[in-house]
């Protein structure tokens, strides 16, 4: 990807309509060439024009004076707060306390302990942001595609809920589901995704959402994506059942 | 490109203002009613970086119009316009003394951080992508111009309703993906589930439409250049 030019997300870079990861790829690509960096400033400066196109309406009169007031007010308030910082360096009282030495060093200890503590938590958190990367260059990798199409998933019970969206190639046997609003699971269950052929459903994956609901898995196929009718997501035990078990909280035709 | 365009864009305001009989009139308006508006935009924000407020309220007489209008072109409510124009000129306020004039022009860095507030609310309110459809495609014509425009938001509304012909002319497919990324704020794959297209089709299209504009504005400016 950083190798090739990326000249057909460039406009869709500059009106702001990548998907995050596809913007970091293009970013990357980005830092080493000029041709497309020069291409993306051309864009931006037809999109900057966009904002000058909607109908004019004046603001109500009375903005004016709430936008003046509510600064003059923020610049007082700004001129108070430097005052009494300076106020606060000139009168180091406390600095002359005999106990300052061992509270210093306490805290030191204590300082110590958050770091090992952080670090640690610092070190699953770049396990699961490589996981992340990983699930994001799959979804990247099948928005490149042309014929790609997206089914939104809505709830069984709520069509009006849309908790994600399903990404496939009818010719292909491999898509991505992306949730961008489904609860996360306790331990001992998960999602599965079912492709439907008739009534036989058939697994093709499970997908686990983080505490914001967001998700992404890869779903794996038999057959192109053509030749089955639906595709359903069903809450199961932990690991996955053979065929499902509880009643389908999303079921979409395809 | 935008250089020379602007050099026509002003002969047509001029011509066009001629014709109507309006030139005088919206002159004596400016001149009558604004004190300051021999000052640029950069001396403006040079004073309010200074502490000057008053700075300020003259930036807002010459900015309010557009930076309302786009918010609630974007947010479809008036009291949500009302919030991010009053969010905005705070920023103003405070990023003042940052600004820098060798980067770009006030009014484009402005409407820039306008549009980028504004759609930032639109995601935060979740709207979902299936509502976005309702809203229909319309480029209609401006308002009347600004009493206290100054050159680069009367220069900048007459390169509008260059831009805004231009998309006018798209077919309607490419017009609506377009206005779907900028003004609702969607990423093409949402643009592609609300409009039930495949991802391609509306990469293809969105390519497409802005390519025409990128021509229908080249041949806007030539056909100045012969006028």
């Amino acid at each position: 990807m950083t190798d090739q030019h990326v000249d057909e997300l460039i406009d869709l870079y500059a009106l702001g309509a990548l998907e995050p990861g596809e913007q970091a790829a293009v970013d990357e690509h980005l830092d080493d060439c000029p041709r497309c960096r020069a291409q993306l400033e051309e864009a931006k400066q037809l999109v900057l024009m966009f904002a000058w196109t909607p109908d004019q309406h004046d603001p109500p009169p009375a903005l004016r004076g709430k936008v003046m007031q509510r600064v003059s007010h923020l610049q007082r308030l700004q001129g108070s707060t430097q005052r009494s910082w300076w106020d606060r360096l000139a009168l180091p009282q406390w600095l002359r306390s005999p106990q300052l030495g061992l509270q210093l060093s306490g805290a030191l200890v204590l300082v110590a302990a958050l770091l090992g503590w952080r670090i640690f938590g610092l070190q699953s958190e770049v396990t699961s942001l490589r996981a992340q990367i990983a699930e994001q260059e799959t979804l990247v990798a099948v928005l490149y595609e042309p014929d790609t199409r997206i089914v939104p998933l809505a709830a069984a019970n709520d069509p009006a809920v849309t908790h994600g969206y399903l990404l496939f190639d009818p010719e292909r046997q491999q898509a991505v589901i992306k949730s961008t609003a489904l609860a996360a699971l306790p331990q001992d269950q998960t999602y599965q995704l079912w492709l439907i052929d008739g009534s036989q459903p058939e697994s093709v994956g499970l997908l686990s959402t983080g505490p914001d609901g967001h998700g992404t898995a890869e779903v794996m196929a038999q057959r192109p994506f053509s030749q089955y009718q639906a595709f359903g997501i069903s809450i199961e035990p932990a690991g996955g059942s053979d065929q499902p078990t509880t009643t389908p909280i999303v079921v979409v035709s395809l | 490109m935008f250089q020379r365009q602007k050099y026509v864009v002003q002969n047509q305001e001029t011509d066009a203002a001629l014709a109507d009989g309006s030139l005088g009139e919206r002159r004596r308006t400016q001149w009558g009613e604004t004190s300051n508006v021999e000052e640029t935009d950069e001396e403006l924000i040079e004073r309010l970086a200074g502490g000057d407020v008053a700075a300020l309220d003259a930036l807002y007489t010459r900015y309010a119009r557009p930076v309302f209008s786009l918010a609630l072109r974007i947010l479809s409510d008036s009291a949500d316009a009302e919030e991010v124009t009053q969010d905005v000129f705070e920023r103003v306020w405070r990023h003042a003394p940052t600004f820098d004039a060798q980067r770009g022009r006030f009014g484009t860095w402005l409407l820039s951080m306008t549009h980028h507030v504004a759609i930032d609310r639109v995601r935060k309110r979740q709207r979902r992508p299936q509502q976005a459809t309702a809203q229909s495609v319309e480029w209609t014509a401006p308002g009347p111009p600004a009493p206290n425009d100054v050159p680069e938001s009367a220069l900048r509304n007459m390169q509008a309703e260059q831009v805004r012909r231009a998309l006018r002319s798209l077919p309607s497919s490419q017009q609506q993906a377009i206005e779907l990324a900028y003004f609702g704020g969607l990423s093409h794959l949402e643009i592609a589930a609300v409009l039930g297209d495949p991802l391609g089709t509306v990469k293809a299209r969105i390519r497409r439409g802005m390519d025409r504009l990128r021509s229908a504005l080249e041949r806007y400016v030539t056909e100045g250049e012969d006028v």
